[in-house]
This record gives structure tokens, sequence and C-alpha cells, in this order.
């Protein structure tokens, strides 16, 4: 708990200054509302907003799962044919080049205005770090393991089981916890392009109405979201991988 | 790869394992433009103990990846058990590396039974067959303690157990106790050179210490520039204490023989 004063305290510092510089040059709200405008948004519109967070906090979850599943399943199979490896490996590199802004719009026209591309597009945006650190992870075993193992009775499939897979999860961690903190953006870039609900929704639908409150409100807990996520994958960490010497992640 | 339940009683008079010796004919292993070994001949009759010394980067650790079948010679010939392919070679030797290649995430008992899951035994039994070795290795109460909680000399014993319960014809030890402390090096010295009487293998032994190697060894083999400089036959009285045993005049005259080999 220690480690989280400094930023806590940066933050208050930031939010205090926000708030004493909007008072004093007396910005409007439309244009950039006082933190005091944004909790109250959040209170008076708890239940518009409480409904957009179900609804967004479905697409992250089983964007994210999806994404991990795939980017898990991808990376083994890249992992025992180096055919493919070669093959894959740049394409899904250049994949990344397309932006997933112009993604979202095609597969809404694809797939409709339901669940379904918003969970594609988290999952697209989420996928690429996961699979590159699982890939990097399962290769850079200790080669001195697998000799240790291949003396032992290790087939291939036990090297892989005993030796590459365990000995890559902290990298799939660190794929997985970069790949949390994309998953909320790649829900709002789904829900702008086609969605009825939602958080990305409603800020799409306060910025004609010039309530700019409410998008701040939204922006909050969306980053909340991201951060719950963030969290959920660090202790998902800690109870997978026990044998890690805590330190290096904040 | 013996069946699965194949007989894996180690350490128990009941045990069949049958002993292989190994032949090493003029091998020759070129690494870039080095010749490492230049036609090495090595013969470890089966149920024997054969220790090569020789300084570092004398070409000892290539010469047991390639007993172990991990690696193939460039020229010459190397027989394990009747075996000259990679292969068979590797079915018979268990290599017990210089680092002792714990698997941090695998316990003590885990790791001692790595071999025996390997060959498709269920984990339980694994540890079942495992577990009662530990008091008798000295390490009992540690079995649930992970690899970074031992200490040096704890580690080397479970990488021992490890090699000694994938119950293969022969152990090819890799400097064993070269990243341990002089006094742990010698209480573990003694304590291998138990296990051994209690447990015959054929032995290869590779180390810098030309005493370790004619503690533990019958015949040692001075390795220098890609050639078997010396060959010693070990025979001295081994009754007594470690330390009548090393200051014994015939044990330092062949100490002083090996030193000398070794150059």
């Amino acid at each position: 708990m220690r480690r989280a004063w400094p930023p806590l305290a940066l933050l208050a510092a930031a939010v205090g200054l926000w708030w004493l510089v909007v008072r004093a040059a007396h910005v409007p709200d439309y244009l950039f509302p006082a933190p005091s405008s944004v909790a109250s948004s959040l209170t008076s519109d708890a239940g518009l907003l409480g409904r957009a967070t179900l609804v967004t906090v479905r697409e992250i979850v089983l964007g994210y799962l999806l994404a991990v599943a795939v980017a898990l399943v991808i990376a083994i199979v890249l992992h025992f044919s180096s055919a493919l490896r070669r093959a894959l490996l740049p394409i899904l590199v250049l994949s990344q080049t397309v932006p997933t802004v112009l993604l979202a719009p095609i597969l809404a026209i694809l797939l409709g205005y339901g669940i379904e591309p918003k969970l594609i597009v988290v999952a697209v945006v989420c996928f690429f770090p996961i699979v590159v650190n699982t890939v990097d992870g399962l290769r850079s075993a200790d080669p001195e393991l697998i000799r240790m193992m291949r003396t032992l009775h290790g087939g291939r499939l036990a090297i892989f089981r005993r030796v590459e897979l365990p000995g890559a999860l902290p990298a799939i961690f660190s794929g997985a916890r970069v790949a949390a903190t994309y998953a909320a953006v790649g829900a709002v870039f789904g829900e702008w392009a086609g969605s009825s609900s939602g958080l990305g929704f409603v800020i799409l639908q306060a910025q004609p109405a010039l309530d700019t409150a409410r998008i701040f409100a939204a922006v909050l807990v969306l980053s909340a979201l991201a951060l719950c996520l963030y969290a959920l994958v660090t202790l998902a960490e800690r109870l997978l991988v026990p044998w890690q010497p805590e330190a290096h992640h904040a | 790869m013996p069946a699965k339940g194949a007989n894996v009683a180690v350490i128990d008079e009941s045990r069949t394992t049958r002993l292989d010796g190994i032949a090493v004919e003029s091998v020759v292993r070129v690494l870039g433009d080095r010749h490492v070994l230049d036609r090495i001949d090595v013969h470890v009759p089966a149920g024997s103990r054969v220790g090569i010394v020789g300084r570092s980067g004398a070409g000892k650790s290539t010469l047991l990846s390639l007993v172990a079948g991990l690696d193939k010679p460039d020229a010459g010939k190397i027989t394990v058990g009747g075996g000259s392919v990679a292969s068979e070679r590797l079915a018979r030797c268990a290599l017990m590396p210089q680092r002792d290649c714990l698997l941090p995430w695998r316990s003590a008992l885990d790791n001692a039974a790595l071999a025996l899951e390997n060959t498709g035994l269920p984990r339980r039994d694994a540890r079942r067959l495992a577990g009662p070795l530990f008091a008798r290795l000295g390490l009992a109460g540690s079995e649930q303690l992970r690899p970074a909680k031992l200490s040096g000399g704890m580690r080397q014993r479970v990488a021992f157990l490890r090699t000694l319960l994938a119950d293969k014809p022969v152990l090819l030890l890799d400097e064993p106790f070269g990243a341990l402390d002089a006094i742990t090096r010698a209480e573990l010295q003694q304590w291998l050179a138990d296990a051994l009487a209690a447990e015959p293998r054929t032995v290869l032994l590779v180390t810098h210490d030309v005493e370790e190697a004619l503690l533990l060894c019958e015949r040692v083999l001075v390795l220098a520039d890609g050639h078997i400089g010396a060959e010693l036959d070990v025979d001295v009285p081994r009754g007594g204490t470690r330390r009548e045993t090393v200051t014994s005049p015939a044990f330092l005259a062949l100490r002083e023989r090996a030193l000398e080999a070794i150059g």
C-alpha cells in the first residue's frame, strides 16, 4: 500500500491545481468542467453511467478473455512450428499497423450493432502484446534446463509442459498486463463505430449536448475499469507465479 | 524410455537396473577451428567409476555431452551399453549438470520426481516413490520447499536424487560440487561415495578437483590439450577417514602425478 501514496499525492495535487485554474479563470463547464462538476455528474448521472458501465464491462472482460485465449493458442502453435513462426509473425506485426479506429466501423458493417464487433475490436487491440511476449517467453527457456530434461526421459511435450511453459509465465503476464490497459480503449472504439449503449455511447451522446462534465465522468469510470482489470491480472500473476521474487511490477 | 511403472525402486537391494559400460574410441570433436577432443579413448567398465580431470576448457563437459547423446562426435565412435546411436546413448545416460538446474517453480520433492513424471507416471505416484528417499539423503523436512529456499548443498543433493531417480544405468556427473564451498563439498563427496556404494552405477565424473576424482573414482584420466595426458589407477586404502586417505603416501603420489599431467 505504501507504494500507492506517491502517485495518489501527485494526482491529488493535479486535481487541486485543475480546480484552482478553472475557478480562477472562470472557465465555463462546457469547455472544461471543474472537478466538482465532474463529481456531481457522477452522482446525478449514476443510473445512466451504471447501466452503461455494465455493458462496457461485459465487452472489456469477454473481449480480453478472447484475446488471451486466441493469443496463447497462436503463440503455442508458433512456438512448435518454426516455419509458421517465420511466415506468420511478420504478418502479425504488419497487422498492427492497421489503425483499429478504421477496423471498428468495418466490423460494425459486417457484424451489426451487437456485442460481437466490440469483442473483436477489444481482442484485436489486446491480442498483440500477449502473442509477442508469449512467443518470446517460450523461446527464452534456459537451454541447460532443456538438456537436463532430455537426459531425464523428457520428450518434446514434457519439456514444453514442465520447463518452457512455466518459465514463460512471467513474460506472458507482462504482455497480459500491457494488454489490460488497452482493453477499455478498444471497447470505446467498438462502441463509437456503432452502438446504442455503453460508456463510449454515453460519451458520443454527451458531445453534441456540450455536457462535458458527463464526458469526463465517463472517462473517469473507463480509467477505473482499466485499472481494475490491470489489478486483477496482477493478482492472477501473484497466484500463478508464486516463485517469482516480487519487485518489478508497480 | 522405460514403460510406465518400470522398476524405479532406487536405493533398494531388489532393484534390477542393468549396468552398462562406456566405450569412447578415437573421438574427435571440433568446435570452431579448435580440436577440443583429438582422438580420445575412454573406457568405463560396467559398474565402475572413472574420473576425468583437467583445466577449465580442457573439453571435459564436451566429452560428457557426447557420451550423453546430447551431441555428436566429428569422428570416432561412442558406445554405451552396446548402443552407439545418439538416441540410444540418451536413453541410457542420466547427466547431472554443473549447475543444479532445479526448476524454480517446483518443490524439492517435485524436482526430485521430475524424471519419474517424464516417464508418464502420475505426479502422485512419482511423489510417493521419491518421498522416502529424502530422509535417506538427509533432506527430510525440505520436501515442500522451493529451490530458492534451499542451501547450495541441499540443492545439489536434490539434483543428484533427481538424476538417480531417472533410473538409468550410467551416471554422468559434471562438476557436481563445483559451486559449493570447501566444507560442504567435502561433506557431499563423502555422501556421494556412500550413496554410490549403496547404489552401484557406472559413473563418469568430470571435475577440475583432482582430490575429488581420486576420492570417488577407481580410475582417473587427465585430459589436457584434447588428449588423455595420463591414466591413473587409484589403488589406495579407503577404509579409514577422509583425512587418512588423502594424506596417505599412495594418494599423495597419485595426486602429484595427476597435477603434473594437467600442467
